[in-house]
C-alpha cells in the first residue's frame, strides 16, 4: 500500500498491475492516464503528487460501465492484462473500457482493438488518435483474416463481443493471433447466448466449447453485484502440449 | 426646485438585509410584507368569526337536501365523493399518476447512477465466497456477514476455479492459490499478493481522524445508495399496478392468472378478433 497526497484521498493500494484503488470519501477504481488532462468518455480525473513531488494522473473506472472492471472488483485472480502485454480486445465499442486498457499496458504494450459498428468505431478512432498505443480495427472478428496484416502475436485476447457463436470467434482469434500459453479472458452475457436456459447452464456450455477449442479454462467469476447474469471466464490457451 | 433636486445625485436607498443571526426566521420583513400579512390574518379571523356566529344561531330543525341524499353502509358514512368522476376522468387522472412515478424513478435512476460513479466496492472487505469445482463437483463455503454494502448488492458474485484433477480439488488451499495471506484471502479486492507485501512497505495515514470522517462519509453515501436501490424496487412495483389498472379500466374479457413475485396480480385478456 503507498499513500497518496491530496487533501481528500487518501489509502490507495496496488489491487493489480496497473490497476490501483482510491479510498477517500468515494470509492473508486483507477487506472495511471496515460494522456495526463484529458478524459475518453466524461469520466472523474484525479491528481495525486507522489513522493518525489511529481504529480501523476489517475482516471476512475467505473465497474458497472466495464465488465473487465468489474471482474477485477469481484476478485479474479489474474487478467493477465499488465504493463507492456500485448492485448486483443475484441468487441471494443466506443473504446472507453479500451482506453483504461490501454493505461493499463502502458506505452510499452499494445491494444488491438476491433470493432465491427462503424457508429462506435468512430469514437474508438477517437480514442485511439490520443492513445498510441491503440490499434483500432474495424472490421468484423469473425473474419480474423481480415485484419492479419495490422495485428502482431498476441499475450492476451479479451473479448466482449456478446454474439451467440462467441466461443467460436474466440477460438478462431486465439488460433490466428495468440501466442502458445497466452490468455483469453472472455466476458460471457447469459442472454445474448442463449436465453431459454438459465445464466449457469450457458456459462458451463461456453466454457466446454472453449476447451474443446485448446483453451483451457482456469477461473469463471459471476459479475453480481456489478452486472446481471454475466460471467467472466479466464482461460489459457495450450496450442501444443509439451 | 424640485427639478433641480432630482438632477443631483443622491445616496442609493440599501435595504437591510436579516442579520447572519436570525436566519432562521427567513428573509427579513419589511413593512409592506407586514402590511400584507396583518390583512390576511384580519381577514380569516373575520370569517373564522363569522363562521362561528353562524354555527351559534344554527336552527337545529332546519331540513337540508344533503340529510337524504347521504348515506351510511354498516354504519359506516359513504361519501360519494368518487362518483363524481366519469370513467373517462378517471382513466386520465391514473395515466398522470403514472407519469409522475415514472418521472419519479428517472430522477431517482440518475441519482443511483451518479452514487454508483463514486461507490464502486460494493462488496466488502470482510466477507467472500469461494467455491472450488472440477467438472461438476461442487464445495462451498461463505461466512454471512450483514453489512451495509450487502444490502447494495444483495446477490453473491460466485467465484469458480478450474483443476485438472480431482487430487488439486482435495488439496485445494485458497491462501496459497491466491497466493496471499490466510487473513487476507476472503477479500475480494486489494488481495495483495504475498511478493507485493514484501515489496511494499504499509505506510498509514496519520491523520486518523481525518480517516474517520471519510469513512463516515462513505457510509452515508452507501446508506443513501441502498436506500435508492430499494425505493426504485417500490416504484417498479408501483408503476406495474397502476398499469395493470390502466388495462383494466380498457376493454375485452379478462381473466385473473395467478400473482406474481411482487404479489401483485397477473391478468390474461382474451384473443379477440378484430374485424
Amino acid at each position: 500500500m503507498k499513500e497518496r497526497g491530496g487533501s481528500n484521498d487518501r489509502g490507495g493500494a496496488v489491487a493489480r498491475g496497473g490497476v490501483f484503488v482510491a479510498r477517500g470519501k468515494e470509492d473508486l477504481l483507477i487506472t495511471k492516464n496515460l494522456v495526463a488532462g484529458e478524459s475518453v468518455y466524461g469520466e472523474k480525473r484525479i491528481s495525486v503528487e507522489g513522493q518525489d513531488g511529481v504529480k501523476v494522473e489517475y482516471r476512475v473506472w467505473n465497474p458497472f460501465r466495464s465488465k473487465l472492471a468489474a471482474g477485477i472488483l469481484g476478485g479474479i485472480d489474474f487478467i493477465h492484462i499488465a504493463p507492456g502485454k500485448k492485448v486483443l480486445y475484441l468487441g471494443a465499442a466506443s473504446g472507453t473500457t479500451v482506453s483504461h486498457v490501454a493505461d493499463i499496458v502502458g506505452p510499452t504494450g499494445i491494444v488491438y482493438a476491433v470493432e465491427f459498428s462503424h457508429r462506435s468505431g468512430r469514437d474508438l478512432i477517437n480514442v485511439a488518435k490520443k492513445r498510441t498505443n491503440v490499434i483500432p480495427i474495424i472490421e468484423d472478428a469473425r473474419y480474423p483474416q481480415k485484419y492479419r496484416m495490422l495485428v502482431d502475436m498476441v499475450d492476451v485476447i479479451f473479448a466482449d463481443v456478446a454474439q451467440p457463436d462467441q466461443a467460436r470467434i474466440i477460438a478462431l482469434n486465439a488460433h490466428h493471433f495468440l501466442k502458445n500459453n497466452g490468455h483469453i479472458v472472455i466476458s460471457i452475457k447469459a442472454n445474448c447466448i442463449d436465453s431459454t436456459v438459465d445464466a449457469e447452464t450457458v456459462f458451463a456450455r461456453e466454457v466446454k466449447k472453449l476447451q474443446e477449442e485448446h483453451i483451457k479454462p482456469q477461473e469463471q467469476l459471476t459479475l453480481e453485484p456489478y452486472e446481471r447474469d454475466h460471467a467472466l471466464v479466464v482461460g489459457k490457451y495450450v496450442r501444443v502440449k509439451k | 426646485m424640485s427639478s433641480l433636486r432630482n438632477a443631483v445625485q443622491r445616496r442609493n436607498h440599501k435595504e437591510r438585509a436579516q442579520p447572519y443571526k436570525r436566519e432562521r426566521y427567513g428573509i427579513l420583513e419589511k413593512h409592506k410584507d407586514y402590511v400584507l400579512r396583518a390583512r390576511d390574518y384580519h381577514a380569516k379571523q373575520e370569517r373564522l368569526k363569522k363562521l362561528r356566529e353562524k354555527a351559534y344561531f344554527r336552527n337545529p330543525d332546519e331540513f337540508y337536501f344533503k340529510m337524504i341524499n347521504s348515506k351510511t353502509k354498516g354504519g359506516v358514512h359513504v361519501s360519494e365523493r368518487n362518483n363524481a368522476f366519469s370513467g373517462d376522468v378517471i382513466k386520465l387522472l391514473k395515466s398522470q399518476d403514472l407519469n409522475y412515478i415514472k418521472t419519479q424513478r428517472d430522477i431517482g435512476r440518475k441519482k443511483i447512477e451518479k452514487l454508483q460513479n463514486q461507490l464502486h466496492f460494493l462488496a466488502s472487505n470482510d466477507d467472500e465466497v469461494v467455491d472450488e469445482e472440477n467438472e461438476g463437483t461442487k464445495k462451498k463455503d461463505s461466512n454471512k456477514q450483514e453489512t451495509l454494502q450487502k444490502n447494495a448488492n444483495r446477490i453473491e458474485s460466485n467465484h469458480i476455479i478450474f483443476f485438472d484433477t480431482e487430487e488439486e480439488v482435495k488439496n485445494f488451499d485458497p491462501a496459497k492459490h491466491f497466493n496471499t495471506l490466510p487473513e487476507l484471502v476472503n477479500r475480494k479486492f486489494n488481495r495483495p499478493r504475498i511478493e507485493t507485501l514484501e515489496k511494499q512497505a504499509l505506510v498509514l495515514p496519520e491523520d486518523i481522524k481525518q480517516l474517520r470522517k471519510m469513512q463516515k462519509e462513505r457510509i452515508n453515501k452507501y446508506q443513501e445508495l441502498a436506500d435508492r436501490l430499494e425505493r426504485e424496487d417500490k416504484f417498479v412495483t408501483l408503476e406495474q399496478e397502476l398499469v395493470t389498472q390502466k388495462n383494466l379500466m380498457g376493454k375485452g374479457r379478462r381473466k385473473k392468472v395467478g400473482i406474481d413475485k411482487n404479489g401483485l396480480a397477473v391478468y390474461k385478456w382474451k384473443n379477440e378478433r378484430k374485424k
